[in-house]
């Protein structure tokens, strides 16, 4: 592990070994006990190693298979969950470790019990359910195990400082790849890259335009950036970028989605650590967006807790990176010139491009990164049938890969490697374990059958230690990046969906494309989507179903199993949650703007056309246009020419505008008349400033597990509430012609999203 | 020169050193800046390569050390903050600056502001906002032999005005020839005002260099130079540099020069240029913007204070940046050890 070892080296001072010196009073006692524990003399003696891990496998193994009856396993698991629960309150990795043992233990514990203790089914019906159910936890295990092993230690790399002399600086090319996006979207992201602070007898911006369009080829030239296109669209995004590879020559190449804005600092920030490790092909940096996603639109969540993305690229590209397994997300990333040619470009066999292009690169012995800080930011898809069908693609291309390139066959990876790339690929198979937990308890409540042969208590007091521990450990693991129990939410909205397209590509790696449309456009009137919603309303249907059987069978059954019926309605009782959040989820919310604000509270000036000016500040800004708070009891009439003056350090620019509207003391502002150069400046001063995304990663307030039930819940319920007025709108005739943006301001667009 | 804000964040983030950041398109604007007005540093490098031997020579005297120490005042009588306001061309705005950053100033300090009108427009009084009815100043207390003290005057906001006066055209030949043969006079009188020792005292040059203004050089602590956004400002520059350093740079209490250029709008193209080649070649310096303002000529009208008049104009705001500033500058570390011998 070369790599990672240097990686270490540039976290110096403070991160400089595995175990870091804890100092002052901020260290916990925890953290001082295992560094004096970890750091002694002694262990460099293989005989002191061989030994330890004897007895700890022998522990584990006690731990793990010693039967117990019922009162002592319900000892047994509480006395551990409350020693987790004392451990968490100490700060440090060496804590986060040793939750981790906890959990695997008890998980293992229950994985154990429930293979040779719950297995024994009396007839077809049973054992259909029950092997199934089975199956279905045996995944979720793998998948937490898997998912401690690579995010339990994220490498947290840090930027590599730029040589001093600029000259040594490497040329790069510069790709913004685009289809069918608006010229709208794509300027900010052509605005941005020219203001990239990197020499410019070096690098080399272009536009692959698979669309062919005049507009796009007039604006490129009209600032002297290049214009690439091909006769053909073969292999979408990855064709359009390997056929410009060939008309390029610069050592690196930075790919943007088009509607990814890069800040000023991106290449510098970035590109440090290929001139320290020059095995390093590829860095990744996380994608952040400034607008929305569905499910923060629709349940209006945006920028209070973590997205769905957050998780992948605050946690698991960090934890990939230990193993130096990052993965190519397919833009804001950097890849060198010469290995990438040498695996033949961009990969074309799967639809994920992206993570089997960074696979190849790693199988031929180059090293990825990944640089966990917000250097560009982008636009979100806007509805959740757009969403989804992103989802979908890369769900096909992991099975593909799975299939066609499977990581754990094969040359050129280490072990490391291996389990990181089958995690990401085994973590797209959850549609039909998923929707097996969905139903599971219907089993018993509507067939009778007895998936379990054991006593309820007996299954709360082994189950409980497991779900609860792999709880409280995530939360502590990801609690920055995911809140509690809204995986559940995520994938009980995915599931249906990405099941089939993953069953079938991994059947047959070739079979046709199973997307359901991307509508795109903004969403100009809230509607419910009763065409997604589907799988939703027949997984609510059947639990509400099971829960009334479930009611009925313990009032006029004559010996009733209540306890075994209790335990089946309350997993009943979290599904319908589960159901009715979905259904939150599909009810779409209107948007309001076509261009998304990007709050920013910074100073501005207004220069009045009478040679006065007032200072006041920015409350947000677009791509068009800025919203200012005035000073008390200033008043501007609309229509009023104006010019803005914005600044960044001493840096300042000014832009002519119209005030477009003033409601007390904030005052609407839209730009008018900027040339080509002042429309740079000011891409420049707002979305491309080097510390534009800081406050947008990682800010939003911990997780708290009970707190994100509660949220949860109220959302499920919402969902539900909510549920009738939703129905009768949607069987209401609606226009088509409001999904789509009279303005071409539309941003969607899955064929250039990774 | 500070990292711009965005990329200390940035780098704060992740302990990083933003000062190894590479400002590349600000540099290349400062090119492009410079390749559109070529003739803009022309004068300014003929400058440059004049002999140094000729400005000594002049008939004032001779700069230095042993001239410095025999000035030098007693310390309970000199305030240790005086701070020579200037500027490479008449109009550039010295006195309305000197009189509203005095303000400035004053709001953040409990100790003395003391104004000093040693040009001889006698517009001080205007601009700070205090009676104008006497032409009673330190002209006429000068050669009455009287202190100054008793033409002090005081402000709205508290800063106190020295008038310059109004003098008959034979009196000033006689002050100026006076002036010439005291070159202790402004630091003489400075000690006779028996300030508390941390007070601060701006002096108005104006712009001609005289021997007033050589004399309120050898006291300063800092200078305070305004510019205009325009070529005449580059141009004539390294004159007045020359000056600053013949009879500043070398002691040891002097904190640098600050740069203030007057009437900055960034839309117009040439002063943008301007602008940007002068906070270029000023790096080092502390450079502070004072935007193109209305308000400032309405607040002379208006015979009052620029944050009294308008609040809420950026101009307030840049002359609050520049007290700041120049403040920060007398009293940073590195001043007051500067200072304290």
């Amino acid at each position: 592990m070369s790599k990672t070892e240097s990686a270490f080296t540039a976290n110096s001072p403070q991160d400089s070994t595995y175990a870091p010196e804890p100092t002052g009073s901020q260290a916990s006692w925890a953290e001082r006990f295992s560094h004096h524990l970890t750091t002694h003399p002694r262990w460099r003696h293989p005989a002191f190693r061989i030994v330890a891990v004897i007895v700890a496998a022998v522990l584990l193994a006690l731990g793990i298979g010693v039967p117990l009856d019922q009162n002592s396993q319900l000892i047994f698991g509480a006395a551990t969950f409350i020693a987790a629960l004392w451990l968490r309150r100490t700060a440090g990795r060496m804590t986060t470790l040793a939750m981790v043992v906890l959990s695997v233990t008890a998980s293992s514990r229950y994985i154990y019990w429930r293979l040779t203790s719950t297995i024994g089914f009396d007839n077809w019906l049973d054992a259909f359910f029950g092997y199934g159910l089975v199956a279905a936890e045996l995944y979720a295990f793998a998948v937490l195990l898997m998912g401690y092993f690579q995010t339990a230690w994220p490498l947290k790399r840090r930027p590599s400082t730029m040589p001093e002399d600029v000259k040594t600086w490497p040329s790069v090319d510069v790709f913004i790849p685009t289809y069918n996006e608006p010229l709208d979207v794509v300027r900010q992201t052509v605005f941005a890259a020219l203001k990239l602070d990197w020499p410019a007898d070096k690098l080399n911006i272009y536009v692959l335009d698979d669309g062919r369009r005049d507009a796009f080829k007039e604006f490129c030239h009209s600032i002297n950036v290049g214009y690439i296109t091909r006769d053909n669209n073969q292999h979408a995004k990855a064709g359009n970028i390997n056929a410009a590879l060939l008309q390029t020559q610069s050592d690196y190449v930075a790919i943007f989605d088009c509607d990814h804005i890069p800040v000023r600092s991106f290449l510098q920030v970035g590109m440090g650590w290929f001139l320290r490790d020059p095995k390093l092909a590829m860095l990744q940096t996380p994608h952040v967006f400034f607008s929305p996603d569905p499910f923060e639109k629709n349940l209006d969540t945006f920028r209070r807790m973590p997205n769905e993305g957050d998780l992948f690229y605050g946690i698991v590209q960090d934890g990939n990176d230990l193993w130096n397994a990052s993965f190519f997300c397919g833009s804001c990333a950097i890849i060198k010139r010469a290995p990438l040619l040498e695996i033949g470009g961009v990969a074309v066999e799967t639809v994920t491009e992206d993570a089997h292009t960074a696979l190849k690169l790693s199988r031929q012995g180059y090293s990825t990164a990944y640089l966990q800080i917000p250097q560009a930011a982008g636009l979100a898809t806007e509805s959740l049938s757009s969403h989804i069908g992103q989802r979908i693609r890369w769900a096909r291309g992991m099975a593909q890969i799975a299939r066609l390139d499977n990581p754990l066959l094969g040359k050129g990876l280490k072990l490391g490697q291996r389990l990181c790339y089958l995690n990401a690929m085994m973590h797209f198979f959850y549609g039909l374990p998923r929707l097996v937990f969905l139903t599971a308890p219907l089993a018993y409540l509507l067939f009778g059958a007895q998936v379990f042969q054991a006593t309820a208590l007996l299954i709360v007091a082994y189950a409980l230690p497991h779900l609860a521990h792999a709880n409280i450990t995530n939360s502590r693991i990801q609690g920055k990046f995911r809140h509690s129990f809204w995986n559940e939410v995520y994938e009980s909205v995915l599931a249906w969906y990405i099941m089939r397209p993953v069953l079938a590509a991994f059947i047959k790696p070739s079979a046709g494309k199973f997307n359901v449309t991307a509508k795109g456009g903004i969403i100009a009137k809230d509607f419910f989507d009763l065409h997604i919603a589907r799988p939703y309303l027949i997984l609510l249907g059947l639990n509400l179903l099971g829960f009334a059987v479930g009611i009925g069978r313990i009032f006029l059954e004559t010996n009733a199993e209540v306890d075994t019926l209790l335990i089946n309605m309350v997993w009943t009782t979290y599904n319908i949650i589960l159901a009715g959040a979905s259904l939150a989820v599909a009810s779409e919310t209107r948007q309001v703007r076509s261009t998304p604000r990007v709050d920013a509270q910074r100073p501005a000036t207004i220069h009045l056309e009478s040679g006065h000016t007032l200072a006041c500040k920015t409350q947000n800004f677009s791509q068009n246009g800025l919203s200012l708070v005035l000073p008390p009891g200033a008043q501007l009439a609309l229509d009023t020419p104006v010019e803005i003056s914005l600044f960044r350090g001493e840096e300042e620019c000014v832009f002519p505008a119209k005030v477009s509207s003033q409601s007390d003391n904030r005052l609407g502002i839209h730009l008018e008349g900027l040339t080509l150069a002042q429309q740079a400046e000011f891409t420049s001063l707002t979305f491309s400033r080097g510390d534009a995304w800081l406050n947008r990663w990682g800010q939003t307030q911990r997780d708290r597990p009970l707190r994100s039930l509660g949220h949860v819940i109220a959302t499920g319920f919402g969902g539900m509430l909510h549920l009738p007025a939703n129905l009768l709108n949607s069987f209401k005739p609606r226009p088509e012609a409001a999904m789509r943006d009279s303005n071409g301001t539309a941003t969607s667009q899955p064929s250039s999203k990774s | 020169m500070q990292p711009p804000d965005d990329i200390s964040a940035l780098y704060q983030r992740f302990d990083g050193e933003a000062s190894t950041y590479r400002e590349i398109q600000r540099d290349s604007d400062v090119q492009a800046a410079m390749e559109r007005w070529p003739q803009a540093l022309l004068g300014q490098r003929q400058s440059n390569t004049l002999a140094p031997a000729i400005e000594i020579q002049e008939r004032w005297g001779q700069p230095g050390p042993h001239q410095g120490s025999s000035w030098t005042p007693g310390p309970q009588a000199m305030p240790s903050h005086v701070v020579a306001v200037t500027s490479t061309q008449g109009g550039a705005g010295v006195t309305s600056v000197t009189a509203y950053v005095a303000a400035a100033c004053k709001r953040k300090l409990s100790t003395p502001v003391v104004v000093v009108d040693l040009s001889t427009r006698n517009l001080l009084a205007r601009y700070a906002g205090t009676p104008m009815h006497s032409c009673a100043g330190l002209a006429r207390s000068t050669l009455a032999g009287q202190p100054w003290r008793d033409v002090v005057q005081q402000t709205k906001q508290g800063v106190d005005v020295i008038a310059q006066g109004e003098l008959l055209d034979e009196d000033r030949t006689t002050l100026d020839s006076h002036i010439s043969t005291h070159p202790q006079w402004l630091a003489q009188h400075l000690a006779a005002l028996q300030l508390p020792a941390d007070s601060l005292v701006l002096l108005d040059l104006g712009s001609t260099p005289t021997n007033t203004m050589r004399q309120a050089l050898r006291l300063a602590h800092a200078v305070l130079a305004v510019h205009l956004p325009d070529v005449a400002s580059l141009t004539t520059w390294p004159a007045l540099e020359r000056l600053i350093d013949t009879h500043c740079s070398h002691r040891s209490a002097f904190t640098g020069c600050l740069h203030a250029i007057n009437q900055v709008h960034m839309a117009a193209s040439l002063g943008k240029d301007m602008t940007r080649i002068m906070r270029h070649q000023w790096q080092e310096a502390n450079v502070v913007s004072i935007h193109r303002d209305e308000a400032m000529r309405e607040a002379v009208a208006h015979h009052t204070d620029i944050s009294a008049f308008a609040p809420h104009s950026q101009a307030t705001r840049d002359i609050n940046v520049l007290a700041h500033t120049l403040l920060q500058q007398l009293t940073s570390d590195a001043g007051i050890a500067k200072a304290a011998p």
